[in-house]
């Protein structure tokens, strides 16, 4: 069976000005596995939020994070690694209480990193997810 | 086939290191050491070994430690021959920590690995780098498939498009085409696509390449700006995982 492929987008609105419109997409479901798009700030109707405020950034992109596992039939609990990217370390306390707050107890594997940049300046931390369906 | 999820691993006692030596390429290396004990452990817990590695991500924040951890590397995974990305990064969780590494196993290996090469007869951009390690471009691990990461050093050895980050990312997405073809598989069977560059700069002519790539079947994607990747005249790089149907 061909991937399962949700919420394809296009890219243009995300770089105003730049000649970068493409299409891409907010989840792949292969089998069992899931891979999201490196969760932001953005809504997934493409509002910014936490202009500024990182921990608000952050929350945005766990509840991202649910609602596209939940669409690609997984859910939280089935997240095995998570990427947390920041552009400074003096988001990491604010930004790390937020996505533990919302994992509770799951307990995935953890990465971090510190960054120069995200796809745009505003963006000041993005979380990456990899998830296996349990049971599939 | 089961794949094995690791955290970003670095030395636990990083500030011990940094005491010792500063913040220097001796004590790069003996963080390394520790991270790579770190990972034989890991693995040995999950019930698996170093064959099962696929893919590493190395995580460096200063490239003049570069040579030390890879020396490292090199012992540490001996006949192994993941697949590698070599990223220079802004900082590390831990301020102590030099190096991360990240790395991705698929239980049940060695797993199929194509084109393997010793790092000493391969270039790194323009230039050969000293330390010895065995690596591959390709890893089939059941039916996920993890490639090298991609710059504008072709799969002949020859680096294209110095100080033109678009015309690298053609050479990489051609690198990819050519290696997914290998492994039987092709760009619609990709599922994850994280585009790195040196200078935000890059962005547009290298997304503006690498994106259009993917037209029909989608993956998805994360952008980052990092400090370097394996030489300064590498401003792109890009990581493709795909995964075979069932």
């Amino acid at each position: 069976m061909a991937h399962q492929r949700f919420r394809r987008f296009n890219t243009g609105p995300i770089y105003p000005g730049q000649q970068i419109a493409n299409e891409m997409c907010m989840a792949v479901r292969a089998g069992n596995l899931i891979f999201l798009r490196g969760q932001t700030g953005f809504t997934l109707d493409g509002d910014f939020v936490g202009l500024g405020d990182a921990a608000a950034q952050a929350d945005q992109a766990m509840r991202n994070v649910r609602v596209l596992l939940e669409e690609a039939g997984a859910k939280m609990e089935d997240i095995c690694k998570i990427t947390t990217y920041i552009t400074d370390r003096a988001y990491r306390t604010a930004v790390y209480q937020v996505v533990g707050r919302h994992l509770g107890n799951i307990a995935p594997v953890g990465t971090g990193l510190i960054v120069n940049g995200l796809a745009l300046p505003e963006m000041l931390v993005e979380i990456d997810i990899e998830a296996v369906i349990a049971g599939a | 086939m089961t794949p094995i999820f690791l955290p970003g691993l670095c030395d636990p006692d990083a500030a011990a290191t940094v005491r010792r030596h500063g913040h220097t390429a001796a004590a790069a290396a003996e963080q390394a050491e520790a991270v790579f004990s770190r990972l034989h452990d890991a693995l040995t817990a999950a019930g698996g070994a170093a064959t099962d590695v696929c893919k590493i991500t190395m995580q460096i924040t200063d490239r003049a430690y570069r040579q030390a951890i890879y020396g490292v590397l090199g012992r540490q995974l001996a006949g192994v021959f993941p697949v590698s990305t070599g990223l220079i990064v802004k900082g590390l969780p831990d301020p102590d920590a030099l190096f991360q590494l990240d790395a991705w196993a698929m239980a049940g290996g060695p797993h199929a690995r194509l084109r393997r090469y010793r790092s000493t007869d391969a270039p790194y951009g323009l230039n050969k780098q000293e330390f010895v390690c065995d690596f591959c471009m390709v890893v089939v691990a059941g039916r996920r498939i993890f490639l090298r990461g991609q710059t504008g050093l072709g799969l002949n050895g020859v680096m294209v498009g110095l100080n033109d980050a678009g015309a690298q990312a053609r050479q990489a997405v051609d690198n990819v085409r050519v290696l997914l073809a290998q492994a039987g598989a092709d760009l619609s069977h990709a599922v994850r696509l994280v585009t790195y560059v040196t200078d935000r700069a890059y962005l547009e002519p290298v997304l503006g390449v690498v994106q259009p790539a993917f037209a029909g079947t989608p993956a998805v994607a994360t952008e980052l700006v990092v400090k370097g990747l394996a030489a300064p005249e590498i401003l792109m790089e890009i990581d493709v995982h795909a995964v075979l149907p069932a």
